[in-house]
């Protein structure tokens, strides 16, 4: 694949993108560093992959990696500021019923009913099961339901 | 059980997340940047629809390290591009270009490179353009005030033109409809950037060099010289006060968000004699005449009351003939509009005479502005427009022509109306003979009064 097909095909996903960062991270400037971290390790590594048709799976794995090192690397200051950060963004009220989700099922709501992905892909891409997809999902629609109804 | 919205889920894509999108990958991109002392014709660079790689252009002149602003495009999607105006590093001369004999020149660059961008933060500037093509000339003020036009105006040929100041952060204009972008550097060393639009007028952009100015012409029946030579004349010049607009993003329409639907059975029915109050305006309309005929007789000017013949609709047999085509409307960005049915229709023309009295005890303003609506099933509609998708469209349009009064006008609205003064206003509305049944006329725009036409075919 060429640099510049690759280049067209994250500006056409760069909603799917945002997305999947914003499922796992709390605010629009981490997702915006994890999107450029992942978009520069794909240029540097697109010589590694194998087929054309995998590579926005590829890419949204290597976003998924980038978002979890940031989260590790601000695991500490969530944990002090979680409820700032929740007060100052002005989220909607679904925005507001899938934050309450825990980040794995987050990720595979928005994998699977926003981005159209199956089990098995999201499984290799979450480095997991399917069962444990599956599962996220069940227990994902059960909470955001009963946080809408309730 | 409360069905889940899914894409409601997450907010869009801000806006600042995009722009730094466009940027990283742009960054990665740029290897691909044009080497100019290889060409020795002036750099010229497009990109077509049927070119599937993506292709972004990049500065031109080559001059001074060090930060200046920028144009070039960047194509986001099938048939959309941003024009992208912004800070950036520029390039230093390659081994190449110092070693191709254009070294000198490009030092020359450099210095008017430097002394650009010091003319820029210094004092106001305006816009001057040496070329404007013979046939068309600036209208200073009425209806096609700010407007270059032939003496017989048309949507055929003309130009408007914007003069902007970019913010320090840059810009970045998205254009939808976009066939063919090419971008090349002008005698003046700036950069311009002509689109080709399948919809709406082309744009030509140009950016002057080191500075935040940049001009958006819309350029319609130019040819290819036309364009460049436009382009090439466009110079920046000393001004005494500040005569650029501030660009401003466009205010995005919500996808979301629909216009307040109109009932029929919300409202009334008027009838030859009935007089339609509208409070908010101070304003009464009584309608006073409707009538239907085949042809134009009588009718001499166009929606905001311009001479206008149109001899040219009427057929040999004496008739309105017009094709009309249905038409499945594109988003722009992916797919163009398609032309899905074609046919040729007889047109009636429907001629309303309304009588405008002021309520207002200043002096007072009146537009006069019905609509042509359509019954679908009990929505009114905007005449044929089937779904949000679809469209018809003929050559001769749906909208309101004919626009006359004796009273002073400013386009199709009535000025300086004296407290209790009437008016008496024409308007004419084209209908295919084969859509009368579900004809109303939207007495006043936005509000709930209704003049049936089924009855008058």
């Amino acid at each position: 694949m060429t640099k510049e097909v690759f280049g067209e095909m994250i500006l056409h996903n760069k909603e799917s993108l945002y997305r999947v960062a914003r499922a796992i991270l709390q605010n629009d400037e981490e997702c915006q560093d994890a999107i450029s971290e992942a978009i520069t390790k794909g240029f540097e590594k697109l010589h590694t992959l194998k087929k054309d048709e995998y590579v926005k799976t590829w890419l949204i794995r290597i976003l998924i990696n980038e978002c979890y090192a940031i989260c590790r690397q601000n695991k500490w200051k969530y944990e002090g500021e979680a409820e700032i950060v929740a007060e100052a963004d002005d989220y909607r009220e679904l925005y507001a019923a899938i934050n309450e989700l825990n980040e794995k099922q987050r990720l595979a709501i928005v994998l699977h009913h926003l981005e159209g992905y199956s089990i098995n892909e999201i499984a290799k891409m979450m480095k997991t099961s399917a069962g444990a997809v599956k599962m996220n999902l069940s227990r994902g629609r059960k909470a955001l339901r009963e946080y809408l109804e309730g | 059980m409360k069905k889940i919205d899914y894409d409601e889920l997450f907010p869009t894509i801000p806006e600042e997340v995009s722009r730094k999108i466009d940027e990283v990958v742009y960054e990665h991109l740029s290897e691909k940047t044009i080497d100019f002392s290889k060409n020795k014709k002036r750099p010229v660079t497009r990109w077509a629809v049927a070119a599937a790689a993506l292709c972004l252009l990049v500065p031109t002149g080559v001059y001074a390290a060090g930060k200046a602003y920028h144009a070039y495009v960047v194509k986001k999607d099938k048939y959309e591009v941003g024009i992208n105006i912004s800070m950036g590093e520029k390039q230093s001369p390659s081994v190449d270009e110092a070693e191709s004999g254009n070294a000198g020149e490009n030092l020359q660059n450099q210095q008017n490179g430097i002394k650009k961008n010091v003319d820029a933060n210094v004092g106001y500037k305006d816009l001057k353009l040496n070329y404007v093509p013979e046939d068309l000339h600036y209208n200073v003020d009425g209806p096609y005030g700010g407007k270059y036009t032939t003496n017989s105006p048309s949507n055929d040929r003309g130009m408007t033109c914007v003069f902007y100041k970019i913010p320090a952060e840059g810009m970045d204009s998205v254009i939808d409809y976009t066939l063919e972008s090419e971008t090349w550097e002008t005698k003046n060393g700036n950069t311009a950037i002509h689109l080709t639009r399948a919809k709406g007028y082309n744009q030509l952009w140009i950016a002057f060099e080191g500075t935040q100015y940049a001009a958006q012409i819309y350029v319609n029946g130019f040819s290819e010289d036309e364009v460049k030579l436009l382009a090439d004349g466009a110079e920046l010049i000393d001004g005494t006060e500040e005569c650029a607009n501030e660009w401003r993003e466009p205010e995005k329409v919500s996808v979301t968000s629909s216009t307040p639907e109109i009932r029929l059975d919300s409202g009334i029915n008027l009838a030859v004699g009935d007089c339609y109050v509208q409070p908010l305006e101070s304003a009464e309309v009584t309608l006073k005449s409707v009538s239907v005929q085949d042809n134009f007789d009588g009718i001499t000017t166009d929606s905001i009351g311009r001479p206008t013949d149109y001899s040219e609709y009427l057929s040999s047999d004496g008739k309105i003939r017009s094709v009309r085509k249905c038409v499945k409307i594109g988003d722009g960005k992916t797919e163009l509009d398609q032309v899905v049915s074609s046919e040729e229709t007889v047109l009636k023309v429907v001629v309303l005479e309304l009588e405008i009295k002021s309520l207002s005890q200043q002096v007072s303003e009146y537009c006069v502005s019905p609509r042509l609506l359509e019954n679908n099933n009990g929505i009114m509609k905007q005449f044929a427009r089937t779904e949000d998708n679809y469209a018809y469209y003929r050559e001769f349009s749906y909208e309101m022509f004919g626009f006359s009064t004796e009273h002073e006008t400013n386009k199709n609205s009535l000025v300086n109306l004296q407290p209790q003064e009437n008016a008496t206003v024409r308007v004419c509305f084209a209908l295919d003979e084969d859509c009368f049944d579900n004809a109303y006329i939207q007495l006043v725009a936005g509000k709930n009064a209704f003049v049936p036409l089924k009855d008058l075919k």
